[in-house]
């Protein structure tokens, strides 16, 4: 279609107009809602009022007419002449954003309710660059934002053929523009059962943890008005008097809550496989989609517990390059997977197979370290009893303190046991976990440096901390002895350096 | 025969006992003017310190003077040690070009050794602060995209050993490309 050739500058859909009225007139809300709050627990006089209501209003003109400039200001095409996406924005100055196509990493698609009310999307551009990660128009109709994503995707793709098989006679500037849809390859969705599956098994801690988060910021937004706070502050009278009600009740609501937060995040999860990328679509509330290509996995983390693995609940991590150092935002969560889906996805991103030649397993001292350290509160506490003996009872004390002791011990064989690295010709794999099993795998080609520490104490017994930095995060390995790990290193060290092939 | 190599290595084709070894490479050292710089740095957050103390001794009541005091003593211990391991953490640092990769080991308590190899490097600065011009070192930034922790900051070269430290590995960045 000639319109969808995005060679010359355009603005969005006229609908994101709407939009961005709504989002500047929801940042107002959100910050005016404490003012309006107080205003309605107040007596106030007419005069007050007109002049709250005329400011009200112009504040709103003005965001109407900051949204239409923004709006108008708002341009971007595709400049094929320079290879590179151009998106202009501004009201009071005027921004001029380029990217080059070599540059770009990925292209999604976010949606929140609203954008899903006016039937528009947001196209993400991300970068590798350092300075300006993400670019997001945010109104388009889906048919452009199809074509707009195919069309990036497919520039950045061929450049990047182009810069790493130079000598390669590849066609990559014959490539005829995508027609029609690829071949779907395989797909999964995972149903709402499964989530609220997933739900129940997961940790009921975070649950728990945000509505204690709900509660202090309550407190903190209420703390001015002084009769709020006062019954605010009743359910800690609470918590003294019937502590085991209401830890239950905690935990059920933390429960909930995190069964309602598992089905918002991944509601609709479905997995589509093309010839040469991965889709994944999810969210109720924000519902985003990625397209995963093999070539730029950095690593990849298998997780699982228990019982979701009686259950077939399998999740996969996925880190893509990123410029920041938090690795747990730019990481593309799906849950919820049976084994065989886990399989399929691998095998796409891993075309040779995985293997696992031998494994390495940290030192002993590792497990008397972990077991000291969780001796430590023991310690303490049996410290504060010497000063306070009245306390309690020390039979009492005893017993608690032996079950931890035994609990803590038996936790820390695991956790000793269970980490492992995995080594093979052309992977690292990290095993880990007690609970919450974790299996990670670093292709040793996408490694970007590895690091040796040895604290003093360290060295004096022969051993050290491994850390392997990947564009996608670091992954650590403690305390293994350093004359067994420097074959491995130097190992490591050659193949990357022998390598070829672009980590990205 | 295999020489040296461990049975578990039995698995690989290649000889991992041939392969050149990172840690037997000889360092060299961080230039001493670096010491001069971290101790001034030292001396004059100890002197901040110190002054505030001082003013605080003499404007609170006499039954606290002895806490004072005793924060006194602590800030000494602190900043002896401090000066003692800006030179332990001097003496231990040290960086190494090889034909493929550049490494740098740093610390005294924590020692702690990043090998960054030339293919995997993004580009590469040479930076002086105020003090650096003074003092005539220089520091040189290696950046990779593995994040801030593959990063690498030498600091403590004279400014042409830097600029031609960057030279070569701004050549073998572009061998790679």
């Amino acid at each position: 279609m000639p319109e969808n050739n995005f060679s010359l500058p355009q603005r969005q859909s006229v609908v994101g107009l709407v939009l961005i009225f709504a989002t500047s007139l929801y940042h107002i809300a959100r910050n005016l809602w404490v003012v309006v709050f107080y205003f309605a627990f107040r007596e106030i006089d007419e005069r007050t009022l007109y002049l709250g209501i005329g400011g009200l209003i112009l504040l709103l003109l003005l965001s109407l007419g900051y949204s239409i400039i923004y709006y108008l200001n708002f341009k971007f095409h595709i400049d094929e002449r320079n290879e590179e996406f151009v998106l202009q924005k501004g009201v009071f100055s005027t921004d001029v954003i380029n990217i080059p196509f070599e540059k770009i990493q990925q292209v999604n698609f976010r949606r929140n309710i609203l954008q899903r009310i006016i039937g528009v999307y947001s196209v993400v551009v991300e970068t590798a660059g350092s300075q300006e990660k993400e670019v997001e128009i945010k109104a388009l109709s889906g048919e452009k934002a199809n074509a707009l994503a195919e069309k990036l995707m497919a520039r950045a793709e061929e450049e990047r053929a182009e810069r790493v098989e130079e000598n390669k006679v590849e066609a990559a500037g014959a490539v005829p523009p995508a027609t029609g849809k690829p071949r779907l390859q395989w797909e999964h969705k995972v149903s709402m059962f499964t989530l609220v599956k997933l739900g129940l098994t997961s940790n009921y801690l975070r649950g728990v943890g945000i509505i204690m988060a709900f509660y202090f910021t309550l407190r903190e937004q209420f703390m001015f008005n002084e009769e709020l706070s006062a019954q605010l502050q009743e359910p800690e009278a609470y918590l003294t008097q019937g502590g085991y009600a209401f830890i239950i009740f905690l935990l059920l609501v933390g429960m909930l809550l995190t069964v309602g937060e598992t089905l918002i995040k991944y509601f609709g999860l479905h997995l589509q496989k093309y010839k040469d990328t991965l889709q994944v679509e999810m969210g109720l509330r924000n519902n985003t989609r990625v397209n995963l290509r093999a070539s730029r996995i950095q690593l990849l983390q298998v997780l699982t517990n228990p019982i979701q693995k009686k259950m077939d609940l399998y999740q996969v991590n996925i880190s893509l390059a990123s410029s920041e150092d938090d690795l747990d935002k730019n990481q593309v969560k799906i849950v919820g997977l049976p084994p065989g889906v886990v399989k399929q996805v691998k095998d796409y991103f891993y075309e040779s197979g995985i293997e696992e030649n031998f494994r390495i397993s940290p030192s002993k001292f590792l497990f008397f370290r972990k077991i000291s350290r969780g001796l430590i509160p023991l310690a303490v506490i049996s410290v504060f009893l010497i000063f306070y003996p009245q306390v309690m009872f020390l039979s009492w004390i005893l017993g608690v303190a032996s079950v931890y002791v035994v609990l803590m011990v038996v936790y820390n064989y695991f956790h000793y046991k269970k980490l492992q690295l995995g080594i093979s010709k052309e992977f690292l794999i990290r095993h880990s976990g007690v609970w919450v099993q974790k299996e990670e795998y670093l292709e040793i080609f996408r490694l970007q440096a590895v690091s040796v520490s040895q604290p003093l104490w360290y060295k004096r017994r022969g051993l050290c901390k491994l850390t392997f930095h990947s564009a996608g995060g670091d992954v650590n390995f403690p305390m293994v002895s350093k004359a067994k790990v420097q074959p491995v290193l130097n190992y490591l060290l050659y193949k990357i350096e022998v390598t070829e092939r672009a980590w990205m | 025969m295999d020489p040296v190599t461990s049975s578990e290595f039995s698995n690989f084709e290649l000889e991992v006992a041939s392969l050149p070894k990172f840690e037997e490479v000889k360092l060299h050292p961080v230039s001493k003017k670096y010491l001069v710089k971290l101790q001034i740095g030292t001396t004059l957050s100890l002197l901040f310190f110190g002054v505030g103390l001082v003013v605080a001794y003499n404007f609170v009541p006499e039954d606290l003077q002895a806490y004072i005091m005793a924060a006194g003593i602590f800030m000494c211990l602190i900043f002896a040690w401090t000066f003692f391991n800006n030179i332990m953490y001097v003496r231990k640092s040290g960086y190494a070009l090889r034909e493929q990769d550049i490494i740098f080991q740093r610390g005294f308590i924590f020692e702690k050794t990043t090998v960054v190899p030339f293919n995997r490097i993004q580009h590469v600065s040479v930076e002086r602060s105020f003090l650096d011009k003074i003092l005539n070192i220089s520091t040189l930034k290696v950046f990779t995209a593995g994040g801030s922790g593959s990063d690498i900051n030498i600091p403590g070269i004279y400014p042409d050993t830097a600029s031609s430290v960057k030279e070569e590995i701004s050549a073998r960045i572009f061998n790679h490309a």
